[in-house]
This record gives structure tokens, C-alpha cells and sequence, in this order.
């Protein structure tokens, strides 16, 4: 018997089967590492605060945290939006800002006046594009502040 | 896998993990699509007029910080210490002063309890908030508005 006989002789011919067993113990692995993963990220995000599509917020570092809900106010590139509800465009918003703000003020007291437990809140929190200037911002705050928002919390990309 | 129900022998139990994967296939899903991959941080500011300080005592040091279109901050300090300082706020050198300028300023001689921060029309909320988040480091509290 040749060298190359003895090398082959023992080698098992490879047989056809028509079974193809899937090994899915690996996939539970990985979507049990990628749910805790995701769930996790809900547990220590309490509050969810997202910028609509298209409203670029620019990034800081010495940032705070929210940690109570409070109105919120967006200035995207088309316009004013509160609480997730488009306003006006930045041509006329002075008076759909400050009727929007004012049915806002009027909800809280009728709340406040129900229940002796809850106060009015001065809070607001201002998620704006990056490119909006101050004169437009400034004006905001002064509605704002003439509806009885007087503390602001603007939005950044905390990095 | 396998249970022993007593004595004599052993059954084998196969665990059947499809169920498992169909109900981590939909959460996994679910949560993907409500999931927020960014984090946003806040600076706490006041709008000018507000009442909560209308009691407060006059400030024996005001400073006003200005921000210009051409990316500069001007910072303007009266009282127990006068001066105008200019920063620019693309120079990173710049920054580190206006850092340092911000902490010397809490210097518990000058009493100083709050910053006002107003700009030109022009000027961006990017810049405006560049200069927010160096003096919120410093731990001021922030008036902005037009002054």
C-alpha cells in the first residue's frame, strides 16, 4: 500500500443529508445581551426628551440633568413648536405663541386651583436649532416671561 | 438537559428556546424604534424681572456678558471690580482664559450672584450656548435676555 493509499484510506466520505440543524443558542445570546443593553438605556433615561427631525441642537459638556417634566418649547428651522405641536413659522408667532402660552398658564391654574398641592410652574425647557439667532430667541424669552416662564432650561447634545 | 423524577431514571427534557426568540425578536423591535441613541444636558437660566429675586439684594458686582457675530465674548464687570475683557470664542487658548477670568470671579469679595448674558441679533444659539456652558461650569447662575 502506497504512502498516499494510507493517508486517504481512513478519511470518511462525506454523505449528503437533507437536515440542516440552525444553532440558535448563539442568537439567544446576543438578543439577550442587546435587550438588557436597550432596556437599560430606557431605566436610566427617565424623562424622554427627543428634538424633532431636523432640529440640529448644538453640544455642551457642563451640563445638568431634567429631572421633573416641564413645558416644552422647540425652535426648529420651520418654526415654533410646543409640546411636540407646531405653532407658527417665524414670519408671525408673536400672537399663536402667546395664546398657545396662555391656554398653557390657564390649564396649570385651573390644576393648581383643584389640587392645593400642586404649584404653577415658572419652568420651560427650550430645545433650539443651532442656526436660530438671538433675535428670535430673545423675543421667545420675552413671551415667555411675560406668561410666567421665568426659569429656562435650554437643550444641548450633552457630550 | 435532564430531570430526575425520582427514583429509577432520568427523562430528558428538551428546552424549546423558538418561543424565546420569537418574544425577544419583537421586544428587541420594539424597543429599537422608541429608543433615544442621544443624551441631552441642560443650562439653567433665568429670563430677566424675576420675581423670585425681587427681594434679592442689589449685586455689589454685575457683569454682563455680550456675545458678537464675529465670535467674540465681551464681558463687562462693574462694581468692587471694573474692566472689560474680550474672548474669542473659535481660539481655544481664549477659552481657557475666559475659564479662568469666570473662576476669579467668584471671589467671595466681589459678591457677585449671577451673570447676564445678551448678544447681538445676528449671533446663533450655538455660540450663545458655547459661552453658557463655560460659565456653567464655573457654577453661576445665568440671567439671559437684552440688557
Amino acid at each position: 500500500m502506497t504512502k498516499k493509499r494510507r493517508l486517504f484510506q481512513n478519511k470518511p466520505k462525506n454523505k449528503e443529508s437533507g437536515n440542516l440543524s440552525l444553532q440558535i443558542t448563539s442568537m439567544a445570546d446576543i438578543f439577550t445581551i442587546l435587550l438588557v443593553f436597550l432596556l437599560k438605556g430606557i431605566a436610566s433615561d427617565a424623562l424622554a426628551i427627543a428634538p424633532s427631525n431636523g432640529t440640529q441642537l448644538p453640544s455642551g459638556i457642563n451640563t445638568t440633568s431634567l429631572t421633573d417634566p416641564a413645558l416644552q418649547i422647540e425652535l426648529s428651522q420651520k418654526g415654533i413648536l410646543i409640546e411636540k405641536e407646531f405653532i407658527a413659522t417665524y414670519e408671525q408667532y408673536e400672537k399663536p405663541l402667546s395664546a398657545r402660552l396662555e391656554k398653557e398658564r390657564a390649564k396649570e391654574k385651573l390644576i393648581a386651583d383643584a389640587n392645593s398641592s400642586v404649584k404653577i410652574d415658572s419652568r420651560a425647557i427650550l430645545l433650539s436649532d443651532q442656526t436660530i439667532p438671538f433675535s428670535t430667541i430673545k423675543h421667545i424669552l420675552r413671551t415667555l416671561a411675560q406668561n410666567g416662564y421665568s426659569e429656562i432650561k435650554f437643550g444641548v447634545i450633552k457630550e | 438537559m435532564s430531570a430526575n423524577f425520582g427514583s429509577g431514571g432520568s427523562q430528558e427534557v428538551d428546552l424549546n428556546i423558538t418561543p424565546i426568540i420569537d418574544c425577544f425578536t419583537v421586544l428587541i423591535t420594539f424597543l429599537l424604534a422608541s429608543a433615544s441613541f442621544i443624551s441631552i444636558g441642560f443650562f439653567e437660566a433665568a429670563t430677566p424681572g424675576n420675581a423670585s429675586d425681587a427681594s434679592a439684594a442689589e449685586p455689589e458686582t454685575e457683569v454682563v456678558v455680550k456675545i458678537h457675530p464675529n465670535q467674540s465674548a465681551e464681558f463687562r464687570i462693574k462694581g468692587k471690580r471694573n474692566g472689560t475683557l474680550q474672548f474669542n470664542l473659535s481660539n481655544p487658548e481664549s477659552l481657557k482664559s475666559m475659564q479662568k477670568e469666570i473662576e476669579s470671579l467668584k471671589a467671595p469679595e466681589l459678591k457677585l450672584n449671577q451673570i447676564l448674558i445678551s448678544a447681538e441679533d445676528s449671533v446663533d444659539y450655538k455660540s450663545m450656548t458655547q459661552v453658557m456652558d463655560q460659565i456653567n461650569k464655573a457654577n453661576l447662575p445665568l440671567v439671559v435676555g437684552e440688557f
